[in-house]
């Protein structure tokens, strides 16, 4: 029987994407028998990308537009990287604004007044994200047979509205709270041992020297807290450490995934089967 | 667009809600305003004197509510000579149906300050009349339409997640209905929220 062990970014795709990868995710987990979402899956999913779609709901709702929420999100960013440009911002504006020209005519504007274009995709944008939030953060108790290795130490919390926000919180364990992975990464140091040498071989870049660091305070420090921050560097570690022997992770972050995966002998997998 | 008053399909044919006209809506005249059912004997007299729809909308300055039932009113009609028209095999009589019911659809998005189900509700059924463009098999399609719009009719303050599911059911149908814009919007914040990490 063969077993699926899903990491946040399959389930990120099988959950929010449209474009095609929901698909690719969806076919790459019906070819397993039995797939596991692991909580600590959900947890990185609601401290990341559904937090991002509720921050987006949230900026719709104060805005009223889609070309102001496109424009904050590239404020934001601290990275050298344009998620849009002004073109692409004002080329998105018209190609929704031409799915909706039947708003603009007279006859419309004659029995309702005038039509103000852009709250209308403002919000049908946010009904849109309003409606894959509550679904995928729901789908949480039914997804595959619900919810596996659950988190005793994470408060695993409905999403709320407030005036037409919605509330995303908590997305961390409480900070006084002791992560409750530590007793088994204490317990299998040689594993951890062997998951931080092989991130010697893994991607040059911030992520892996953070994950490596907290790894090492674990195993020079075991009785010092891990933090909410320690938890998020320490991220893809867990899938490889706490795979279930007979499982395969499935991910699309073959990069971070593969050295770790490939010292513990763990399998994985991609859509589209290229894990090279 | 409902309202110019010239099409016969316009005039508003006033259901007998005692028929069991809206059953698969589960409507029943409690649910309905003192409002709404001053405009459904406006309603019911245009029907009689071929008044137009936005003639009873411009005559009578109601809540938003009564103007939606009005709205679902016309388009649950359209909708079931269509169904009728399709299962008689009268395909061009049907594509004309559906031509006004793309035009009425879209004023459902004008009733947005309601609530969100109706928002979403009315977006996919705008969406999903606008993807069914061939007569041709598009009974069961309209009958998932016709099940929303009953359902915004029987309680327009209907929980989120029920309209969700509506919406769903009608996805179902049609297939694959995406917002423009959407794959940018969501590439975008997934990467954003990648970059940005600690």
């Amino acid at each position: 029987m063969s077993k699926a062990f899903i990491e946040t970014t399959i389930l990120t795709d099988y959950l929010l994407k449209r474009d095609g990868s929901e698909a690719r995710a969806k076919d790459l987990i019906d070819q397993y028998d039995v797939a596991v979402i692991p909580q600590f899956s959900w947890k990185e999913f609601k401290r990341g990308p559904l937090n991002a779609f509720v921050w987006a709901h949230n900026k719709l709702v104060e805005t009223k537009s889609i070309t102001q929420t496109f424009a904050a999100l590239q404020r934001m960013s601290r990275s050298p990287k344009r998620y849009f440009t002004s073109t692409a911002i004002q080329s998105i504006h018209t190609a929704i604004s031409s799915e909706f020209s039947e708003l603009t005519g007279s006859e419309i504007e004659n029995i309702y007044g005038p039509v103000k274009i852009d709250e209308i995709i403002a919000d049908v944008f946010r009904v849109e994200l309003k409606k894959v939030i509550s679904r995928s953060w729901g789908a949480r108790l039914s997804l595959f047979d619900g919810i596996e290795g659950r988190l005793s130490c994470y408060p695993d919390v409905e999403l709320e509205e407030n005036g037409g926000i919605l509330i995303n919180k908590p997305i961390d364990c409480p900070s006084s709270t002791e992560c409750c992975l530590k007793i088994f990464l204490l317990n299998n140091k040689i594993k951890l041992e062997i998951v931080r040498k092989s991130l010697d071989s893994a991607p040059d870049k911030k992520e892996t020297i953070d994950r490596k660091a907290v790894i090492r305070q674990i195993e020079k420090h075991p009785s010092s807290i891990m933090t909410n921050k320690d938890c998020r560097k320490f991220g893809d570690a867990y899938f490889v450490l706490f795979c279930p022997i007979d499982h395969e992770i499935l991910t699309t972050n073959i990069a971070d995934i593969k050295p770790m995966a490939d010292a513990l002998g763990v399998n994985f997998a991609c859509p589209g089967g290229d894990v090279s | 667009m409902a309202g110019t008053g010239s099409e016969e399909s316009n005039v508003i044919k006033f259901p007998n809600l005692n028929s069991g006209a809206w059953d698969s809506g589960s409507v029943s005249l409690n649910t309905i305003s003192k409002g709404s059912v001053a405009i459904y004997q406006s309603v019911a007299a245009s029907a009689e004197s071929n008044l137009s729809l936005s003639d009873v909308i411009n005559a009578n300055n109601d809540t938003a509510i009564s103007k939606l039932f009005l709205l679902l009113t016309s388009i649950r009609n359209t909708i079931l000579n269509c169904i009728s028209h399709m299962e008689d095999n009268d395909l061009l009589s049907a594509d004309n149906d559906l031509m006004v019911l793309r035009r009425d659809s879209i004023e459902i998005l004008m009733f947005r300050s309601v609530s969100d189900s109706v928002t979403l509700l009315g977006l996919r059924i705008f969406q999903a009349l606008k993807k069914l463009d061939n007569p041709v098999d598009g009974v069961e399609s309209l009958r998932a339409i016709l099940k929303s719009v009953n359902a915004m009719h029987a309680a327009p303050h209907m929980d989120f997640q029920k309209a969700c599911s509506l919406a769903d059911e009608i996805e179902a149908k049609v297939g694959q209905l995406k917002l423009v814009g959407y794959d940018e919007l969501s590439s975008a914040l997934i990467s954003f929220q990648k970059d940005e990490k600690i």
